[in-house]
């Protein structure tokens, strides 16, 4: 699936990895991508095309592989609804004046240190991909998003959200869902994007654990917590332990309506099918997995999780695909009693 | 003019919706929602406006005006809306926030 070389003598936290860029990506980038990355691909392509000439067996490698590092970049959308904009921190530099920039180059980083540490991934597409993000996009815009290749964040318009990149939690579910697009790559519809979604809940949720260190007990098991602007009547966004009680406020559409069980699921055309809303159920068999194992949920659940994401789970795999997946890797990981302890979860949510 | 405007999706996941009535506007507000659809072209758009390039927690919008003898309803990812179509949502969602933020609270 990927290529790694974790040479001799290297600690397993620290794997050093071959980077290869394939060349559908580069050529995706060269005609669709933003106009800097554009000239990046065109100009990686003819170079790539100068080594094809003069060494086959180098393929399409990508010649500035350093490797075992990250490389981040961050840039100011200057409040702009485009993807160009100032470059304001690069990798290994000082810090910048703006704190929008300092949080986004730590949560990418830690980011990318929990995907390297628990899973020896080398970044979103296992194969050292650059992690750009853009703070500071468009007027008081209330999102963050990932756009296939980068990460976006607005500043929020200070009445409802705030300071997206203060949040851990937004950071990691936003680069979580670039690893899954370039793993099970689950369409962003119905139960395949609810899964997608809560792929990215799940993940985000652990890097936030294992930064802080929280046992699964302990934590607070809560997406968005902070990002609520003074006033609103919510802790979170979303609650992974308790589905449809992070917030009640009316500016918010009232209740949080995520359902925790099969026979609350929402049938709708909006959000693509419900995939924000839905997520609530795969997202609890998660925390019912997590807690039934104890202690951190990045040493028994997490890997489970992530070996059904990388291995079984498919484009169009629906939630009973997801439990399947997950009971398997909990057998194949860990033996018969953490199979019990997964199936139970998902039986727990009405999924089996 | 009467308008009904929904925003769904985002890394939020939380729909902002508002209806508003004949007469609930100002008229300058009006004119405002009035020309930046016109200047979007917004009456002759097709029925859906979809993206199909990849990523997550975009924005999902519907959108439906009507104005004398104009009438159209528009269901609008993010990801493929124009830069003039954007300027008539990001106000369409000022006027929805204020409306949400207007509803009376239930604490």
């Amino acid at each position: 699936m990927t290529s790694r070389c974790v040479h001799a003598g290297q600690r397993a936290s620290h794997p050093v990895f071959c980077t290869i860029l394939p060349l559908h990506i580069l050529k995706h980038i060269a005609a669709h991508g933003e106009p800097g990355h554009k000239q990046w691909a065109i100009a990686t392509l003819s170079v790539t095309e100068r080594l094809r000439g003069r060494r086959h067996a180098f393929g399409y490698f990508q010649p500035s592989a350093g490797i075992e590092e990250k490389r981040r970049t961050i840039f100011d959308a200057e409040h702009k609804e485009r993807l160009s904009g100032k470059r304001m921190r690069g990798e290994g530099e000082s810090k910048s004046k703006d704190p929008a920039v300092n949080q986004a180059y730590e949560g990418l980083g830690t980011t990318f240190d929990f995907y390297a540490q628990l899973f020896e991934r080398h970044s979103i597409d296992d194969k050292g991909l650059r992690l750009d993000a853009f703070v500071h996009y468009g007027e008081d815009y209330d999102n963050a998003f990932w756009n296939g290749n980068q990460m976006v964040f607005g500043d929020g318009d200070g009445k409802i959200f705030h300071n997206f990149t203060g949040c851990l939690e937004v950071i990691a579910h936003e680069l979580t869902h670039g690893v899954t697009q370039y793993e099970a790559d689950l369409e962003y519809h119905d139960q395949p994007g609810a899964l997608n979604e809560s792929m990215s809940d799940v993940f985000g949720v652990l890097v936030k654990q294992w930064k802080r260190k929280d046992s699964a007990d302990k934590a607070d098991w809560l997406i968005g917590k902070g990002i609520l602007a003074k006033g609103m009547h919510g802790r979170a966004l979303r609650s992974i332990k308790d589905p449809g009680a992070a917030y009640d406020d009316p500016a918010l559409g009232g209740k949080d309506p995520q359902p925790g069980h099969m026979k609350q699921y929402i049938k709708t055309k909006e959000d693509d099918g419900g995939v924000h809303l839905n997520s609530g159920i795969p997202n609890r068999a998660f925390y019912l997995a997590a807690a039934a194992f104890g202690g951190y949920a990045w040493d028994k659940a997490g890997p489970i999780w992530y070996r059904a994401l990388t291995t079984s789970l498919r484009p169009r795999s629906q939630f009973k695909d997801a439990a399947r997946a997950t009971i398997a890797a909990a057998r194949d990981l860990f033996g018969a009693a953490a199979e019990k302890k997964v199936e139970a979860a998902w039986s727990e949510v009405g999924v089996i | 003019m009467r308008i009904s405007f929904s925003r769904t999706g985002g890394f939020a996941g939380i729909r902002l919706a508002a209806a508003f009535e004949p007469g609930v506007l100002s008229p300058a507000v009006e004119q405002d929602v009035r020309q930046l659809a016109l200047h979007a072209h917004f009456f002759e758009l097709p029925g859906e406006l979809q993206s199909h390039s990849p990523g997550a927690d975009r924005f999902s919008y519907q959108v439906s005006v009507e104005d004398g003898e104009h009438r159209h309803e528009v269901r609008i990812s993010e990801a493929a809306a124009p830069p003039a179509l954007r300027a008539l949502l990001r106000l369409l969602t000022e006027l929805a926030i204020q409306h949400a933020r207007s509803a009376p609270a239930h604490h």
